[in-house]
This record gives structure tokens, sequence and C-alpha cells, in this order.
């Protein structure tokens, strides 16, 4: 299988992206933006995204813009404080998942390889 | 104006069943209303329903880990389905609306009961919109195959009537140059063939009409898709909900539905 393309759309160089690039190493290689810095054509370079909720003020909009670029996408969206009405936008605005961060490497692991799983919604 | 859509209504507390019922009645839909998930998994097999609103505690409603509810939203995966909650959490919310093994989420939206009916009905209207306009799309391969049928109706009539005008030319040409004595045999074939003609002619225009018809709706149709995503991209709650209602309420000669807005301008009384 092809190395998988990760993408973390949030805070450049904190601590959490180590936890994450650990937890996606045996899939492929992650790279970092920051929502700021997030142009419509870079989601095409990437088959899985993940949106830290706490950087950006708008993740519907950001699951839709990724999803505008590459329909392929996958996109997971990670939150210290899940809310209902939060999880509800962002798996209707096209996210595979929305779950709660942990520091836990083999957890996020698991959840990427959950979310990999799942097929992108239409 | 298309006809009534039948929802279920699947919720084992009987005092919130009666109290949304009229609700959804008076907002244009036919109700089937059951209490188990037996009786709720029946009615989606028997595939008479176009939406359900189904309760996540369908089994018993003190029971924290009851999601008999998402069970039953798992059957008929084609029929859209809104998870209802006196309980809302993002893992309900995640159950509901993540894709399965078979890329099909147990639901399309989930709502609380605590939002009241207006808000349910909203998301009703929302979805029937939705359901609607994808039909529509579905519809697009057979109007294109309605367009070719038009045009070879139109080019036959064509070639009957330029077959039948020769025929009834050379009937002429034949009548003139035998003293005027009438080919009765030909004059026949070219007024059959002329009046095939016309028949082809008919069934193109017909066919014309229906494609000609179908492509305004599908361009009113794109319309309010376009609006309706643009009211998608409305981070505000409310805003989005009337950004929602207010295009669903000035297209509803599109739709079926009738919103409580409108009925309650139309009447004067006020929404309950």
């Amino acid at each position: 299988m092809a190395p998988i393309r990760f993408l973390l759309i949030g805070a450049h160089g904190n601590f959490w992206q180590r936890v994450l690039a650990q937890a996606v190493q045996p899939f492929g290689s992650l790279a970092a933006t920051e929502v700021d810095d997030l142009l419509p054509s870079t989601a095409a370079q990437y088959d899985f995204v993940v949106v830290d909720a706490a950087f950006v003020e708008n993740v519907p909009a950001v699951i839709r813009q990724v999803r505008r670029g590459n329909p392929q996408a996958r996109v997971l969206v990670i939150t210290l404080s899940p809310t209902w009405k939060r999880a509800r936008d962002a798996l209707k605005a096209g996210a595979v998942d929305y779950i709660k961060k942990s520091l836990d490497v083999a957890k996020v692991r698991e959840e990427v390889q959950s979310a990999l799983d799942k097929i992108p919604p239409p | 104006m298309m006809s009534r859509q039948t929802v279920l209504l699947a919720d084992n507390d009987h005092e919130y069943v009666t109290s949304i019922r009229p609700f959804l009645a008076e907002g244009g839909y036919r109700v089937i209303a059951v209490h188990t998930p037996e009786e709720a998994v029946q009615v989606l097999q028997r595939g008479n329903v176009d939406l359900a609103l189904i309760d996540i505690r369908l089994r018993d409603d003190k029971d924290e880990l009851d999601r008999s509810g998402l069970q039953v939203a798992h059957h008929a995966p084609d029929i859209p389905k809104i998870i209802v909650t006196n309980y809302p959490t993002y893992e309900a919310a995640r159950a509901a609306l993540t894709s399965q093994a078979n890329g099909h989420a147990p639901a399309v939206d989930i709502a609380t009961k605590h939002d009241g009916p207006e808000k349910l009905l909203l998301l009703l209207n929302h979805i029937s919109t939705s359901i609607r306009l994808r039909a529509l799309e579905a519809r697009e391969t057979y109007f294109a195959t309605v367009r070719v049928q038009a045009n070879v109706f139109f080019w036959l009539s064509i070639a009957a009537a330029i077959t039948g005008f020769a025929l009834l030319g050379f009937s002429v040409y034949l009548a003139v140059a035998n003293n005027l004595t009438v080919d009765v045999m030909s004059v026949t074939a070219g007024l059959v063939i002329e009046a095939v003609s016309v028949l082809f002619y008919q069934q193109a225009n017909r066919a014309n009409q229906r494609v000609d018809e179908y492509q305004r709706e599908r361009i009113e149709n794109e319309r309010v898709k376009r609006l309706l995503d643009a009211c998608e991209e409305i981070t505000d709650d409310e805003k989005r909900n009337d950004c929602i209602r207010a295009v669903i309420d000035a297209n509803k000669t599109l739709f079926s539905v009738n919103s409580p807005t409108t009925n309650s301008l139309a009447t004067g009384q006020s929404t309950p």
C-alpha cells in the first residue's frame, strides 16, 4: 500500500503534532499547516487531513474547503472539549470522524486506523 | 405541487409522540407513529416512508446504554433518518453520523427534543428538500435520452415530409404526363407519409416540451441548492436556521411541505 500523506491543520510544531506524527508513522508521513496558510490547492496533495479544532475557528468551513479541494480526502476532527453540536456540524460538513484529543500515541493510532477504514461521505 | 411525504416517528415516549405528531401533520407530512424498535423496523422494511425520526433510546428511556434507535436506523439505508434524543452527547452524534462498514451512516442528522417541534420540522423540510434535489439530479440521464429521442423524431419527421412531398410531386408529374390521370396509389402513399411526418413532429415537440420543463425545474432547483449551501456556511445556529427557513419558505411551490412560519402568517395564528 502506498504511504498515506497526512496533513495537520492547527498550530505548527506543538506537542500534540509530535504525538500525531508518531501515531501516523506506520501509515505514512505528516505535514502541518496553520489554517491561515491553507490554500485551496493544498488539500489535493493529501489523503488524510486532521483538523485541530482548538486552532480553527470555523471547523465546518475548513472541512468543506478541504473536501472541495479533494473530495476523496478523509477529514478527522480532534478536540479537547467535544460537544454534540460541534460533532454534528463537523460530521455533516463531511468529516469521517470527530474525536477527543489524546496524548496516548497508541490510542491516537487506533483512531486514525478506524478513520482510515471509513469511507468518506459523498 | 408534489405529494405529501410520509414520516416514520419512532419513540417510546407516547406523550412526545402525541405532542409532535399534529405539528408534523400541520407541516404537511403524513405521520406513521410507532413505539417499539420492532414496529419501527417493520415500517422501514415495508419501504413506504420517505423520512424517519427515531428516538435513540427507543427501548428504554431510563437506560443510558440503550442505543436501540441506532440499531433500527441501520435498516433501510436509503431512507434518510434523524436521530432524536433527550440526552445529546458527542458520542451519540458520532454513532449516528459516522459511516459504517457499508459506507452508510445510520442517520443524516441528530436533533435534541429540547429544541422543540419547530426546529425539528425545519430539519425535516431541509432534508426533504435535499432528497428532491437529488432525485431531480438522478433524472438527468433519463432526460438526456428524451432529448436524443426528440432529435430522432424531428429528423424522421423532416425525412418523412421530404419523402411525402417528393411522392406527391411525382404523382402530379405523372398526372400531367398521363393527360391528368391521377395515380391514386402514389397520391395516397404521399399523403400517408406526410401524415406520419406530422406525427413524428408532434412526438418531437412533446419530448422537447418535457425536456424544457425539466430544464426549467432543474435550473430553479439548482438555485435553491446554492442558496441552501450558502445557508450551511453560516456559523451561528439561529441565523443558519433562519436562512434555511427563508429559502424553503420562499420556494414553497417546489416542495410539498408547509413550514410553520408560512402557516402562521397565512392564518394569523402563532406557531405552537
